[in-house]
């Protein structure tokens, strides 16, 4: 008989761990509170301009699509884990699955795994709370999602037409990271908004593209051509805007601090995108506690031994994935698989 | 003589089967990565070869990172010592590697012996493959030193601070920002400047551009830093150093926020290592990023595979990994190796073949074989007397990209087309398409894996196109050879075009490439027969891109229906 591995969570992290372990002859059953699965990555795009910008969505979404064809894998979705007990090569879970139809019942069903993932990735920092930068005010102040979902759907981003001014596009990086609450980078969102900008700049010659930041997170294998062409096409002010308003003109006036100067600056855009930062899910302080497993300083699982990032307190629970802390794609699939190599390891003849 | 020997090697190799793949996994170099990778390995039940360039095994970057890599590293030496799966050889290293995954053939060299030995996989996992170099090598006695030198004159305790860094006052840093891989460097220098904070009385200051912290705790580190009294000083463009007339060194560079030129002179100037790769040779033929390092900057090939099926990356010979990073690289490769050789490793490549009478030994072929699948294998060709070596693919190595088939001047590669979907991707079959295309159709040869699913996506969010418009699809836009193009146009079509992977994403590493040089040479002939170049066409777009693709595919029809 097969040895089963339940995976609480189908992102990209769930989805890279379960197809490893159904190819090392495992059977996986895959957990998704939502009715769809693949997690934030399923609303992203393509990002490259005529050169990739390696963003891996590419990547993600094939294992999207292989995991939906798996033999192995039972997709459960609309399901969360209600209780779990036991140990490492018998763990009782009990699943909670939501009806698809509100006239059918909740329905409860109880399994007996070997080992589990907890592979509930990131929710984004609300930025809302900083109610200055306008976003849910003004239509033009967007999150990195919300443009990821536009450009998705619609294959740009179609700004006004307009004789007076010049079209325009500002991204306001660290929206909620590194500040004294989140005292970590989110590592993603300069590099998505350095390839929006390109892409932007591609596919709409005419629009300037800037760039508000405290450092550029530039590192990572394969970004310097990216990052060398961004320095050539798009401008970029260090510090982060303190204001945004609408002028009367319905153009966003972003209002930031000119040290030097000892003044206020203010210039003039179409769009504004804020960076927001990646926080934990709110349900992850819940999973941690049904599972019995620790979480870390800022509220992601937390993991034990040296340089180790999937093993967690409790024995047979390996994390995977941003649920463990900020990671870009590529990163969230190596997680995965090595969670997968941590299970295989243990039950491997 | 030695050529002959060469060649014999190689013809012995057999075609794989899966039973047939060799259980056993070559780990180099023993850098604390190897170590685990092959420990890891050995806990999955393979055997391990552990080779080590030095004569014992040793990490030479230690103490760049953590002061802690040090016990590490012994308690890996004492559990391979104890560990009857990894077998250690040293000092030795690989000179090349021939043959395809399950049974490579490993040229290593040995003190003086040079041989062969055979391996399922290969990880090379080599800090040893990398180098910090200093920045400015013609500095010495200048007060100028290198990080990993003031790391090393520091210590990790107040004990340990050596007289020369207790006697100055005023320390100054200037933080290597190179970009790709500048993450373990300005790690090693944040800590540093704690260190010297909680251990000495020097003011201590940074000059940096952009200060990676993206990962391992580095923000947090940053704001210690900050907290302790470091003072980080951000500049535009460049630095300068200089020295005043008492023989002090300084640095001069403009303050971004203070938008003033700031002129600091110390008594020590510590300037970040660079991070570069140190492959002097290379028999592995994998491929490099734009850095240098081992592995294609190619997002299919991430985490740890390379072009070479069988053969994983991990750690710093790919790139500037921190130690979490490496640790789970070490799991993928162990992860990786164990399906390979366990089978479970799924292989859906492996259908396209050489029809070995038609084999010209041209060895094009073998030139342009992104996974290195081809070799020269023997064939005794029953019409003619002696037997000879012609091209032979061999299925475990192969993705079904289709480059071969397309490059072929003898046309004696094909995707097999007994084999029922696949024989889509046969020439007869490609051609039988083409000869169904009607005269005002617009052709499009569209790659499976990026521009065929735009298309299909198009469909799927009712995004409208011209019913002229008809998709071929192909594995790869480099399995296009200039017969199909040509083939096209005989039917009167008003143009054709490709539509393949964006640049550096090619699933084929370079078939988008090689498909645009061909486009390049077909436009050149398609002029001589009085055929417009505008109207053969190749656009990059990625999977997600149905509009795009939509907006391409309109242009085109546009610019040749004129
Ligand atoms: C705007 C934006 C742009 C980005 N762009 C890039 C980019 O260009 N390149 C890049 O490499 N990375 C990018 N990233 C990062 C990328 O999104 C993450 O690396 C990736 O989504 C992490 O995947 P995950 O599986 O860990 O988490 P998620 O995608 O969050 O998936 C978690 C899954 O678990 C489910 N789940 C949650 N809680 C439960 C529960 N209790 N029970 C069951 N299921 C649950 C969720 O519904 C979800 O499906 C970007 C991120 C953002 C925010
Ligand atoms: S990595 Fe990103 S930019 Fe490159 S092809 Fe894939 S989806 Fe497009
Ligand atoms: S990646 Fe960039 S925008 Fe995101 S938190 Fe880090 S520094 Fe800020
Ligand atoms: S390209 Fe064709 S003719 Fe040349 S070696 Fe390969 S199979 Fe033989
Ligand atoms: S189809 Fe591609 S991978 Fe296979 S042998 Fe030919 S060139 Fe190599």
């Amino acid at each position: 008989m097969k040895k089963k591995v339940l995976v609480i969570g189908a992102g990209i992290a769930g989805i890279s761990a379960a197809l490893e372990l159904a190819k090392c002859d495992f059977y996986v059953y895959l957990l998704e509170k939502n009715a769809s699965i693949g997690g934030w990555v399923s609303s992203f795009t393509c990002k490259a301009h005529d050169k990739c910008t390696k963003c891996s969505v590419c990547v993600a979404k094939r294992k999207i699509r292989e995991v939906l064809v798996h033999p192995d894998i039972s997709i459960l979705t609309n399901s969360t884990l209600k209780q779990c007990h036991g140990e490492i090569g018998h763990f009782d879970v009990e699943i909670e699955q939501n009806p698809m139809h509100t006239d059918q019942e909740l329905q409860e069903q109880k399994l007996a795994v070997h080992a589990i993932i907890p592979a509930i990735g990131f929710e984004l920092f609300d930025v809302k709370q900083y109610g200055r930068l306008g976003y849910g005010r003004y239509r033009g102040v967007l999150t990195g999602f919300d443009l990821e979902k536009t450009m998705l759907e619609n294959g740009n981003l179609h700004f006004p037409v307009n004789n007076t001014h010049a079209p325009s596009i500002a991204f306001i990086q660290c929206a909620g990271s590194r500040n004294d609450n989140n005292n970590y980078c989110s590592r993603v969102c300069c590099k998505y908004a350095m390839r929006f900008a390109l892409l932007i700049k591609h596919l709409n010659p005419a629009v300037s593209v800037t760039i508000f930041f405290i450092d550029i997170q530039n590192a990572g294998k394969g970004f310097a051509p990216v990052y060398e062409e961004c320095v050539g096409s798009i401008q970029f002010i260090r510090g982060i805007p303190v204001e945004v308003i609408e002028n009367p003109g319905k153009r966003l006036e972003v209002r930031y601090e000119n040290i030097a100067q000892g003044n206020v600056k203010r210039d003039v855009f179409d769009f504004i995108i804020l960076s927001a930062g990646i926080v934990p899910r709110p349900g992850t302080w819940d999973l941690a506690r049904k599972l019995g497993i620790n979480l870390d300083e800022y509220g992601f699982f937390g993991t034990t031994g040296t340089f180790n990032s999937n093993d967690t307190n409790v024995k047979g629970i390996f994390t995977a994935g941003s649920c463990q802390g900020p990671k870009d794609i590529p990163d969230t699939i190596a997680h995965g698989i090595a969670a997968a190599e941590r299970i295989v390891e243990v039950f491997a003849k | 003589m030695k050529k002959t020997r060469e060649k014999t090697e190689l013809s012995e190799l057999t075609t794989g089967e899966k039973d047939n793949f060799v259980k056993n996994v070559l780990v180099t170099a023993s850098s604390v990565s190897g170590m685990k990778t092959a420990l890891e390995i050995s806990r999955l039940g393979l055997k391990i070869t552990l080779l080590e360039k030095e004569t014992e095994l040793q990490d030479n970057h230690a103490d760049i990172v953590d002061q802690g890599t040090v016990e590490i590293r012994n308690s890996l030496l004492q559990k391979i010592e104890k560990d009857k799966n990894i077998n250690v050889v040293s000092p030795a290293s690989i000179i090349k590697i021939e043959g395809t995954a399950g049974n490579f053939s490993v040229k290593i060299k040995k003190d003086n012996d040079v041989f062969f030995q055979k391996y399922g996989a290969v990880v090379i996992a080599g800090q040893n493959l990398t180098e910090t170099v200093p920045v400015f090598l013609n500095f010495h006695n200048t007060g100028i030193m290198s990080q990993q030198k003031l790391g090393r004159l520091l210590g990790d305790s107040p004990h340990t601070v050596s007289p020369v860094i207790r006697k100055a006052k005023t320390i100054a840093f200037v933080f290597n920002d190179s970009g790709e891989n500048s993450r373990k460097l300005t790690m090693s220098g944040l800590k540093y400047t704690c260190l010297l904070k909680k251990n000495t009385n020097c003011e201590v200051y940074v000059f940096i551009s952009h200060l990676i912290v993206d990962s391992g705790g580095m923000e947090k580190l940053y704001r210690e830093a900050r907290v302790l009294g470091v003072i980080f000083i951000k500049y535009n463009e460049n630095y300068k150093i200089i020295s005043n007339k008492n023989g002090s060194i300084g640095i001069a560079a403009k303050d971004i926020f203070l938008d003033a030129d700031i002129e600091l002179f110390c008594d020590i100037l510590v300037i970040g290592e660079k991070f570069i790769p140190c492959i002097q040779e290379d028999g592995l033929k994998t491929g490099y990023d734009t850095e240098g390092f081992y592995q294609d900057a190619n997002v299919y090939l991430y985490p740890v595979s390379s072009r070479r099926r069988g053969i994983y990356f991990v750690g710093e010979c790919r790139g500037d990994q921190d130690m979490m990073r490496t640790n789970v690289d070490v799991l993928n490769a162990a992860l990786n190796s164990y399906e390979l050789l366990s089978g479970f490793d799924i292989h859906s490549g492996g259908n396209v073949k050489v029809e070995s009478e038609k084999c010209k030994v041209c060895l094009t072929c073998i030139r342009v074989c992104p996974h290195q699948a081809i070799r020269l294998v023997p064939f005794s060709d029953p019409a003619q007397q002696e037997a000879k070596n012609v091209a032979g693919i061999f299925p475990e190595a192969c993705y079904d990209c289709g480059a071969c088939s397309a490059m072929c001047p003898a046309k004696a590669i094909d995707f097999e087309f007994k084999r029922a979907p696949l024989n889509e991707y046969s020439d007869e079959q490609i051609l039988k398409e083409i000869e169904c295309l009607k005269q005002d159709d617009l052709p499009v040869f569209c790659c499976a894996e990026s521009a065929f699913l735009a298309a299909e996506r198009a469909v799927e969010i009712n995004l409208y196109y011209s019913p002229r418009v008809k998709i071929i699809r192909v594995p790869c836009i480099g399995r296009v050879d200039l017969i199909h193009l040509f083939k096209a146009f005989e039917q009167k079509v008003p143009g054709v075009l490709l539509a393949g992977c964006p640049e550096q994403a090619c699933t084929h590493l370079e078939g988008n490439i090689r498909a645009k040089d061909r486009v390049k040479y077909a436009r050149e002939l398609l002029k001589g027969m009085g055929i417009g170049e505008e109207r053969l066409g190749i656009v990059f777009i990625g999977p997600d891109m149905a509009h795009r693709f939509v907006r391409e595919i309109s242009e085109m029809l546009e610019r040749c229906s004129t």
